[in-house]
């Protein structure tokens, strides 16, 4: 088939991105939570919308012994709970049917060639040639599937491309993540590779770039002089539930959520424009943010500029709640963070002196993720000269829930006096544009079909991210002296310590 | 407590789900209401649900001057252990907006706590706040444990009522040590203080007259007549009177109703004794607290009072002072102190309300009597 050939049909369109190549996607790890919660749901939906690309076809691949129809029955199981335009059985029926299952081992090499050979299958039944391998496996198999992969010949651009979808985590520290892009990279090209972040995919982390580079109004004060601190939270009511003690307890806040998500949206806020928004023009700028982190080596240094602490038993949403030690499948004996809080410095002309304080905690009282961007105070000329009130802007970028963005300015109140509130000035997702924004899986995954790698980690994102993350992760567990774990009550916002961390500079978490 | 009175409190709501209620709430007549928050005000108190149930109906006054998400937390009993429970409801307090186009609503956010304890106050207000916007925090009744760091440190403004307190010397420590916390920024306003701002005004008014100040150095005694329940009205008066005219609490002349301060003069002079003496009335005129101020030298040449008339919404200031050929009486008008009343009073200012807290020394002294 000649992928190259233009379609007569399309109008060209710069604001539409490249359009997705038909593939077979095969999800390795395919009876996992991700697949039936996201990925199938995405794909679905990606279907509904009438995105997905025609001949597209889905081959999961698991150890656990099912037929096709069994492997269909249980995804529209939960399509049904999760989908985001809900669940049409006309449709379903359609799309289910190119879906299909294939049992093996991941160190069994015979399943791989087998696999090989249904995909051969596929194609000469007017496949389109493309595999898209999606390594959504427990992260001790990423190996096996990568070597089998290589022996089996999928790596190979035959009659097509192969590219490879790898799941986080991308290892545990750095050197584990240098083996996996190592063997990932010997398996499958660099420019064949996509890491997923989802965070990446959400619209508003997308939007992002949209706010700074396509407003003419802010650029101008992205930086040092005009803003004060930056705060990037990441808050969840959840704790262990579903049985997550057993993988958390090994990963912590940190290695979970701050070496990927939080530093991702870190460098999003902090790049420079990029010279154009090619999938390496934009990653340039983001690992240039990464490499400027300021190193936060020995106990003391990090004492100082990271918190880490445990939930407590507390009460959420009119529950009690266990203490984190106490959670199924945890460690009594746990030394896994749940909470943490970083204060983070970008050494560049940009950001010199304006910290970046990211917090991520397991059990806190409200489920939200945002950026916040607090500016300087106005000069103490007019109406603050009551040194009392704070006046700074706060430019707020909502993830999630509630996607929107709201800037914080003051105001008036109507009156005799001449009293100053703050107002906010709103604008959200779900009441500007109607319909519902697309799941971050759906965009991502139909950017891997187009070949697009904007939205993914490269490997040396991973790589300096990690290289961060790994000084702290040594002074915790390694270190003669580590700094404390600190406690916070289930349900609360978090050890004092985190709050105090901003106190000795003078600032205050955003209320959320 | 029947449900038929807590629906009184909104549309029920399971506690995960009231921000989810409330979009639902607003986006079900888009076009018709529109939502309206400069603050989150939080009612707490440890009252009976009976009791309880009566702020709604001064968060619905409130609500019509001020926009806010209204947070009202019913916790009976709290740590006395118990089966937990948490219980919410809904409502909006809607006026309509300039125009006449659409009605612009304020959201009122009840929760029936039961077998509360400190994490779960904490945690159902902390996640029901509107993100972004100042914490107005009323707390009515005695201070519990529940008034800690990790309350306080989150809260901008604490409003409390030192009526309602058995023992407010103890309360006001406690107040003033929460103060004094690193992790503690928010600004005290008593009700009671406020309470009194309208005859602070008056006195202030009383002595712009030439004539009154030239008297004010020779004032010696001070007598204020309080309604039944105000008496800590009548005591921040006393501080207040003091504390502007530089007088300090003789503590071995004081004792019951009446407070003794020495009052300096001059740099090098001897002190001054100055009286004070507290009456109950019987009843209060028209609600308010403080009936009758009236401050005399020893031989009541000079006599300036200030009163609640009782025929009609006003204070009247008289002077009878030397110099002046007639008395001089002047009316001011007297506006309406209602809880509500006094709440929007305190939330039309900002500032740290430094006149309270110059004051508060002096009534902690007093109140150690």
């Amino acid at each position: 088939m000649d992928n190259e050939a233009p379609n007569p049909f399309l109008e060209e369109d710069q604001l539409v991105r490249k359009l997705p190549d038909p593939c077979t996607l095969v999800i390795l790890g395919a009876t996992g939570d991700l697949t039936h919660r996201k990925l199938i749901p995405a794909l679905y939906n990606l279907a509904a919308d009438g995105d997905l690309p025609a001949g597209m076809k889905v081959i999961g691949f698991a150890r656990r012994e099912k037929t096709d129809e069994e492997f269909r029955e249980g995804l529209e199981e939960l399509n049904k709970k999760v989908s985001r335009q809900g669940h049409d059985e006309r449709l379903w029926e359609n799309f289910s049917q190119s879906i299909s299952y294939h049992q093996s081992e991941f160190q069994d090499q015979d399943g791989y060639k087998r696999l090989a050979d249904k995909l051969d299958e596929i194609d000469a039944n007017g496949g389109s040639g493309n595999r898209l391998f999606y390594i959504a496996s427990a992260p001790e198999f990423f190996d096996d599937i990568l070597i089998h992969l290589e022996k089996a010949g999928l790596n190979e651009e035959k009659n097509g491309w192969s590219r490879v979808i790898v799941e986080k985590p991308f290892g545990t520290d750095l050197p584990t993540a240098k083996h996996l892009n190592s063997v990932v990279n010997s398996t499958f090209p660099e420019e064949q590779t996509y890491r997923i972040d989802h965070y990446l995919g959400k619209e508003t982390a997308q939007n992002i770039m949209v706010l700074r580079f396509a407003n003419a109004i802010f650029e101008p004060l992205w930086n040092n002089q005009c803003i004060d601190h930056v705060q990037i939270t990441c808050a969840e009511p959840l704790g262990m539930e579903g049985g997550r003690g057993g993988y958390y307890d090994k990963a912590g806040a940190m290695r979970d959520m701050v070496q990927n998500h939080l530093l991702q949206l870190l460098s999003l806020v902090a790049m420079e424009p990029p010279t154009d928004l090619g999938a390496d023009g934009v990653r340039d700028e983001k690992v240039k943010v990464l490499r400027s982190l300021r190193l936060w080596e020995g106990s003391e240094a990090v004492g100082e500029n990271v918190i880490r602490a445990q939930y407590t038993a507390g009460v959420v949403d009119g529950e009690e709640k266990v203490g984190y030690r106490r959670e199924d499948r945890v460690n009594p004996g746990s030394m896994t963070e749940s909470y943490v809080a970083v204060r983070c410095m970008i050494d560049t002309w940009r950001w010199a002196g304006v910290p970046f304080y990211i917090r991520m905690g397991k059990r806190l009282p409200k489920k939200a993720t945002e950026i916040s961007i607090h500016f300087k105070q106005p000069p103490s000329v007019l109406f603050n000269q009551n040194p009392d009130q704070e006046l700074s802007n706060v430019l707020v970028i909502r993830i999630q829930p509630d996607e929107g963005i709201s800037l914080r300015m003051h105001s008036k109140i109507p009156g005799p006096a001449l009293r100053l509130e703050p107002v906010k000035m709103d604008f959200q997702y779900s009441t500007s544009f109607g319909r519902k924004s697309p799941e971050a899986y759906e965009r991502l995954l139909l950017d891997a079909m187009a070949g697009d790698a904007t939205l993914f980690a490269r490997n040396d994102e991973v790589e300096q991210a990690w290289k961060f993350v790994d000084e702290i992760e040594h002074a915790w567990h390694k270190s003669p002296k580590p700094p404390k774990m600190a406690e916070y009550p289930a349900g609360s916002w978090g050890p004092k310590e985190a709050d105090q961390m901003l106190q000795r500079e003078g600032r205050a978490w955003r209320r959320l | 407590m029947s449900d038929r009175n807590l629906s009184t409190l909104g549309k029920e709501v399971p506690v995960g789900e009231v921000d989810t209620e409330l979009k639902a709430f607003f986006a079900a007549d888009a076009e018709g209401i529109t939502r309206a928050s400069l603050m989150n005000f939080a009612i707490y108190t440890e009252a009976d649900v009976e009791t309880g149930l009566q702020n709604s109906e001064i968060i619905r006054l409130l609500t019509e001057e001020t926009a806010c998400r209204a947070i009202l937390i019913i916790s009976p009993h709290t740590n006395d252990g118990g089966e937990k429970g948490v219980r919410a409801w809904i409502d909006a307090h809607c006026n309509l907006g300039p125009g006449g186009k659409k009605a612009v609503c304020t959201e009122q956010v009840a929760f029936v706590l039961s077998g509360a304890n400190t994490a779960m106050v904490n945690n159902t207000l902390f996640a029901h706040l509107d993100s972004d916007l100042p914490l107005v925090f009323w707390w009515r009744g005695e201070l519990s444990p529940v008034f800690g760091d990790r309350l306080y440190s989150r809260i901008e403004r604490f409003l409390f009522d030192s009526r309602d307190w058995s023992s407010p010397g103890v309360q006001f420590t406690r107040l003033v040590e929460a103060m004094d916390d690193d992790s503690a920024d928010f600004v005290a306003h008593d009700l009671s203080y406020t309470s009194g701002a309208p005859v602070r005004r008056a006195i202030v008014n009383a002595f712009n007259d030439p004539r009154a100040k030239a008297a004010a150095p020779s004032l010696s005694r001070v007598t204020i007549t309080h309604g039944p329940g105000h008496r800590m009205v009548a005591l921040w008066l006393i501080a207040w009177i003091a504390e502007r005219l530089n007088a300090e609490l003789n503590e071995s002349a004081s004792g019951g109703e009446r407070f003794v301060f020495d009052r300096h003069l001059s740099r090098f002079g001897a002190a001054v004794q100055m009286v004070f003496e507290l009456t109950e009335a019987g009843e209060c005129i028209h609600d308010a607290a403080i009936t009758e101020v009236r401050m005399t030298d020893d031989e009541e040449n000079a006599a300036i009072t200030v009163s609640r008339a009782t025929t009609a919404g006003f204070w009247k200031v008289h002077l009878d002072v030397p110099g002046c050929q007639n008395t001089v009486e002047e009316l001011l008008p007297a506006r309406p102190r209602q809880k509500s009343d006094l709440i929007a009073e305190i939330l039309m200012r900002a500032g740290k309300n430094r006149s309270m807290l110059s004051v508060l020394p002096t009534l902690r002294a007093m109140l150690a009597q």
